[in-house]
């Protein structure tokens, strides 16, 4: 009884580590930029399409070797989008603007991936790893589902040390803060904005690979990322860091407990739990 | 009020929904209705989002629940199925208000987000109840039976007359009270607000009447269908529809829709017919969006309406394009 709950438990902290990954890419993106990402879904599955071309390519590379590759090739992707149409589109006033332009890159990304790879499953071929179970303190534990919460909990801890602790950090937070007066201090504002899309975009490419490790992602998966990054932004307080992986906890320990009483609900109870705190919060107004 | 031309716009209309259903062969009026829905769609999307100011991204919700309602209502009562038609767009409107009630007190991302999540749980349920089909859906069998005779003329004849009193019916509301109002609202809903403006009621009025019109076109669709699943009917594509032909068309304007839905359709059968992939199509079109936005972020029809009235009465024309 209590190690099924503590089963349980263990299940929906990492499903949730991997919720807050998917989110917290989307949630940089709107809190700095403040541009709402359409394309962050596209990013993800471009992610988990790149560890699966780079495994079938070089199958000798070691699983830190994929996680680099396929976050490179996605920031470069990221800081490409920035720097050739969405910086533009954040010229306009209209906010609405630039979040549109991320809705036409979104359709082009999803079917580039759609043209050059075909409309098939893929997943990344763990080995053994998917079955492995550790033992600790009379528990056992999948190997897979810790190596994928320490993963996003190592990238959760690199993100903010980065944001609060370096230099570039702090320009990021002038230019979310205050974007003329970081600008006037000598901020290069272009050049930041480029380098946060790409951050954006590689964290989008962690949480592709995590995905494709505990299942399979397809070209058209995208959509159904972004929405599950949605949630995780939304619930953890828009463009929040450290909101987002209590949100991504949050979602993922409601997904585990409900799949355990209706096993095919797909993310139905997800979205109510989301959708009842979100109502719940507006309503007596303790939404920003 | 009503100007003799557009009443005669009404009546011309008419006679061409009339003439075309009957006229035109059956292959070219499946493509024609389905022509006429996007743009039904996309007009309520820019209705909702061009002049009310609020972005949905759960609009494909109502199109499910509008063609949900109608096969429900024709298969399990004896009312004759253009009846039941004429009641979707009623009983989808009517759930509109009490969801648009809860929705607005969500604002902007929050409310996009949110009627999105909406429309996927819709979807969720549909898939969940065993009275509606499940996950394989509902065939439509008004009454029992299987629908005889030619649909599609009928729908034709519907959706035509039906985009063309839009057209007619929106350019009329926009020069009532109410109209300026929402003209208002577009321009700016805090100077609207200020002038006196019930910026909440206009809000739930737009959402509750795109809700219907967006069901009716949903209904219409399926109806040529005839079949009904909710991987279809509540599908995402929907709203990438809607977007696409009012961003690319002309946000906030009467006609840019249907230069979208033009440009959408017209793409697609071209590309088709020199025998590119839907992949490519695709490309194309997104393409096409990311450049109309970063060089007319308006759209297409705004942009040349600008041009072509620049001369005279650049401001009218802008308003009432």
């Amino acid at each position: 009884m209590i190690a099924g709950l503590i089963e349980t438990l263990f299940q929906g902290i990492t499903l949730g580590g991997l919720y807050g990954m998917i989110g917290v890419g989307l949630a940089l993106n709107f809190g700095i930029l403040r541009v709402v990402n359409l394309a962050q879904g596209e990013l993800i599955t471009i992610g988990a399409f790149l560890a699966v071309g780079l495994v079938a390519l070089a199958p000798g590379l070691s699983f830190a070797a994929v996680l680099v590759g396929a976050f490179a090739g996605c920031a470069l992707i990221g800081a490409a989008m920035q720097a050739a149409a969405i910086e533009r589109a954040m010229a306009f006033r209209d906010p609405m603007v630039p979040m549109l332009v991320t809705f036409g890159l979104a359709v082009i990304l999803r079917n580039l991936l759609v043209e050059t790879m075909g409309a098939d499953l893929r997943g990344l071929d763990v080995g053994g790893l998917g079955q492995a179970r550790i033992d600790i303190a009379g528990l056992s534990l999948g190997v897979l589902p810790l190596v994928t919460l320490a993963i996003a909990l190592a990238a959760f801890g690199g993100l903010a040390a980065l944001i609060y602790r370096t230099a570039f950090g702090r320009q990021v937070r002038a230019l979310s803060d205050r974007p003329d007066i970081a600008a006037l201090m000598g901020v290069r504002v272009r050049r930041v904005h480029t380098l946060v899309a790409a951050l954006s975009a590689g964290l989008a490419a962690i949480a592709g690979v995590l995905l494709a490790m505990r299942a399979s992602v397809s070209p058209f998966s995208g959509v159904a990322h972004l929405l599950v990054a949605f949630e995780v932004v939304v619930l953890g307080g828009l463009g929040s860091i450290r909101g987002a992986l209590g949100a991504g906890m949050l979602l993922g320990l409601t997904q585990v407990v409900s799949s355990r009483f209706d096993g095919n609900a797909g993310l139905l109870y997800v979205h109510l739990v989301f959708f009842a705190v979100l109502v719940f919060r507006a309503m007596t107004g303790r939404l920003s | 009020m009503i100007r003799p031309w557009e009443i005669a716009a009404l009546a011309l209309g008419l006679a061409a929904a009339i003439c075309g259903a009957t006229l035109i062969g059956s292959g070219s009026l499946f493509l024609l209705c389905e022509i006429l829905v996007i743009f039904l769609l996309a007009q309520m999307w820019n209705l909702l989002a061009g002049f009310a100011g609020q972005i949905s991204l759960g609009h494909q919700a109502f199109v499910g629940l509008g063609a949900y309602t109608l096969f429900l209502a024709a298969n399990e009562t004896a009312l004759p199925l253009w009846l039941v038609l004429a009641l979707v767009p009623v009983a989808v409107g009517l759930v509109a208000i009490p969801l648009g009630l809860v929705m607005f007190h969500l604002k902007h991302a929050y409310f996009a987000v949110g009627m999105w999540v909406v429309a996927e749980i819709l979807m969720q349920l549909a898939a969940k109840a065993d009275w509606l089909g499940g996950t394989s859906g509902l065939v439509l069998r008004p009454g029992g039976n299987m629908l005889a005779g030619e649909p599609e003329r009928v729908v034709f004849a519907i959706a035509a007359f039906c985009a063309v009193a839009l057209m007619v019916g929106l350019r009329v509301f926009l020069r009532t009270r109410l109209g300026l109002a929402t003209l208002a609202l577009r321009e700016n809903e805090a100077a609207a607000a200020s002038a006196g403006i019930d910026v909440r009621g206009l809000h739930l009025m737009h959402f509750a009447l795109t809700a219907a019109g967006t069901a009716l076109a949903g209904a219409l669709y399926y109806i040529t269908a005839l079949y009904i699943s909710p991987n279809d009917a509540f599908q995402i594509n929907w709203l990438i529809a809607m977007m696409f032909v009012t961003v690319v068309g002309g946000i906030g304007t009467l006609t840019g829709p249907a230069l979208g839905t033009i440009i959408l359709i017209g793409a697609r059968e071209a590309m088709t017919a020199w025998g590119f992939t839907g992949g490519q199509y695709w490309i194309v079109m997104g393409l096409l969006a990311v450049v109309v936005l970063l060089l007319a972020p308006r759209g297409l029809w705004p942009a040349i309406a600008a041009r072509r009235g620049a001369t005279q009465h650049a401001t009218t024309e802008e308003t009432e394009a």
